[in-house]
This record gives C-alpha cells, structure tokens and sequence, in this order.
C-alpha cells in the first residue's frame, strides 16, 4: 500500500465509516487515499486498462453504496476495499466470453516479483516463508489462484491436471498454509 | 460440519474467489452466522491482500465518473458551498464569504440573519407562517451593469431566486423547508441571473440553522 506512509489504516477506517454517513468530502479523501492501490488491483486481474478503469468506478460506486456494511465480515479496512475491488474485477473478468482468456503459456515467476508491495513488509515476508514450505509449484499455483484470480478450472489448464487433482493439491496447500500463518 | 482443516481451506478458496455458485452462496450463508467462520476468512483476506499489486495512479476523470453515477451533473460550487454550510465547517476558509450566525428574536421571525461582504451589508427576518423574507438593505454596491441576487437554497435542494436584492418582503415559494435552508448572495447580470440559476459563486451566505 503505497499511500501507507501517508494515510494510516485508521484514518481509512475513519473515512470508511464518514462515507457511510453519506459525508463526500470523506469520500473524496478515501478515493484520493486508496484509487491507486485499488487500480492496481483491477488492472492486474483484467489485464486491460479501459476495463480496469470501468472496474475501478464500479469499486467506488459500491464503496459508497456499501460503506455502512463494511464491518461485518470482520476485514481490516484496507482488505475490505481491496475485496471490493477483486470482487467486482473477477466478476468482470469471468463474465468475458471465454476465447478472450488467456491463458499464458510460460507460467509467471512464482517468486517474490515485482509485486512485492506488501501491506506490510513483516506480513509479506510472513507469507512468503510459509509459502516457501509449499513444493514450488504449489507455492506457484496459491499466489497465481489469488494474483490472477484464476478459477479451478483455468489452474488446471495451466498446469495440466484435473481440475479434482488440482483442487485437492491446492487446498491442501491452504491448509498447511493456515497452519504455518496461525 | 466444522472440520476445521476444511473450514480453513474453505474459507482460503473463498478469500481466492475460488468458490463459485452454490459452494460460494453456502459459504456466505454460514459466514453470517458463524463468528469463527469470518474470523477465519478475514484472516485470510488479510493475509492473502499482501500480494496484491503496486498502486497505480488513475487516470483522470474515474472520480468525477463515479460522483456523476452517484450524485447526478456535476458539482457545481453552489453544491460544494452548501456541503460546506450543512457540515457547519469550512465556512470561514471561503476568504469571500462572511457569515453571521443566526439569532432567534422574540420577535416573530423565525430566524433573523445578517450578510455582510465588501459593499453588501443586508439583513433578512424569515417568517415561515408568512412565507416571508423581509429584507433590510444598508449596503448593496454591486459593480457596475450588475445587480445583487438573493437566492434561497433548501437543503439538499438547487438554489430558488429570492430576486434582485432590495428592501422589502419577498413571498417563499410554497413547500420549503426552512431548517437547514441557507440563504445567499451572488453578483449577476443587471436584472438578475437570466437563466434562473447563478451563474457565478456567492459572496455572502448564511445557514439558517447555524443559531
């Protein structure tokens, strides 16, 4: 989160909950805190700009309109947002006919990578080790499911197996994941 | 139901948008019900969201897009003002505006403002039985081949013309909520706005439930 330095997790719980009393000027202050990280979000899972833009006005439509409801499940305000955003850009990118997916043929690095913008850093090392406890490739196919929101079905392509092998490799991983997080 | 080892790997393939359908449509059934369920899925959330990507700047345009959806035409500075004048903040910081607050008198006037700025000095008893303004002008210099206009904006309402600016009682339009209404001051053409909207920003406004 690039904007950490200068807008605090509580300061976005603050805006969130102002939004939620229908106070704009917060809003204004929220979008100008967090639409680049959101933005990154969507364009990294729809892997098109325009669509991503499109995704991005969406996120912020239903931020406003759902401000009042964010504590329910319980996410840090930050995780929230970046769920509002997902939600919306995965369901955009499933709704696509599915011959403009693309599936790549050399598998992305499953390391670190460029996108190491952690929430923060101890967070992401934190993951990172448990995910080094995985074997590689299913360390690879946890961070892909989640980085490109791949579902069951396009992971299985990817790494050709059924899609029950792959779903039982992966929660499997999950599992031994949830454990070493814990 | 609650194996534990599948409710973790449950509520990590719903973190991952990896349910889909029915299986996902149980699984928020469950997350409104079971405390350690959302317990488990925020954790992983949270724990999932540090692989997320570098920000990326918008492009321009995204925001005034999404206020556009919400809130319909754009903002105009009336509709900024009054945001300003309902939050009871930021009045000040407007150098053009001055603002008196509003006194109830034991007179009859509901509410009894003042509206001072350069070359403009007025003030307006409002009576809401009578529908009434009554405007005392000392001061209203407006530069030349123009006129002041007053204009009355309900909350959350576009502004109604009050007419050009000049002593004696002005008839409200029926049905206005006078709490929360504010009262304002533009500098129009001669003879007033032509389109019945202002069409430059105010230099004197008061809230009528500033008191």
């Amino acid at each position: 989160m690039g904007e950490s330095a200068l807008t605090d997790l509580a300061d976005i719980e603050d805006m969130i909950a102002r939004v939620a009393l229908g106070d704009r000027v917060a809003f204004d202050a929220l979008y100008s805190a967090t639409s680049a990280k959101l933005f990154g979000v969507s364009l990294r899972i729809l892997n098109d700009r325009p669509e991503a833009e499109e995704a991005l006005q969406e996120t912020y439509v239903r931020i406003w309109n759902k401000a009042a409801s964010y504590k329910v499940n319980g996410l840090s305000p930050m995780t929230w947002l970046i769920t509002v955003a997902r939600n919306i850009a995965i369901d955009r990118k499933r709704k696509r006919k599915p011959d403009t997916l693309e599936v790549p043929d050399v598998l992305p690095d499953p390391g670190p990578g460029p996108e190491d913008a952690a929430i923060n850093a101890d967070n992401r090392t934190r993951l990172d080790a448990c995910l080094a406890k995985l074997p590689a490739d299913h360390a690879a196919a946890v961070k892909q499911a989640y980085i490109e929101a791949y579902t069951y079905a396009e992971l299985a392509e990817i790494y050709g197996v059924p899609l029950n092998t792959m779903r039982t490799w992966l929660r499997r991983s999950l599992i031994a994941l949830r454990e070493c997080l814990s | 139901m609650a194996d534990p080892n599948n409710d973790a790997a449950l509520a990590g393939e719903y973190a991952m948008g990896l349910l889909q359908g029915a299986e996902a449509r149980v699984f928020e059934d469950r997350l409104t019900r079971e405390p350690d369920l959302r317990a488990l899925y925020a954790a992983w959330a949270d724990d999932l969201a540090v692989l997320e990507a570098d920000p990326l700047p918008a492009p321009d345009g995204i925001k005034s897009a999404v206020d556009m959806h919400l809130f319909g035409p754009p903002e105009t500075l009336w509709d900024k003002l009054r945001g300003f004048v309902v939050l009871g903040t930021g009045v000040a910081a407007l150098a053009v505006l001055v603002t008196v607050g509003v006194q109830f008198l034991p007179s009859s006037a509901d509410y009894s403002v003042q509206m001072t700025a350069d070359n403009l000095d007025v003030e307006a008893d409002v009576f809401a039985d009578d529908r009434t303004v009554r405007v005392a002008v000392a001061t209203s210099q407006a530069p030349d081949g123009k006129d002041h206009e007053l204009w009355i904006i309900p909350a959350g309402q576009a502004p109604i013309s009050l007419g050009v600016l000049k002593d004696g009682p002005v008839i409200l339009p029926a049905g206005i909520a006078l709490p929360g209404a504010v009262l304002a001051v533009t500098v129009e053409a001669q003879g007033g706005s032509p389109n019945g909207v202002p069409t430059t920003s105010p230099i004197a406004v008061v809230s009528l439930d500033a008191a």
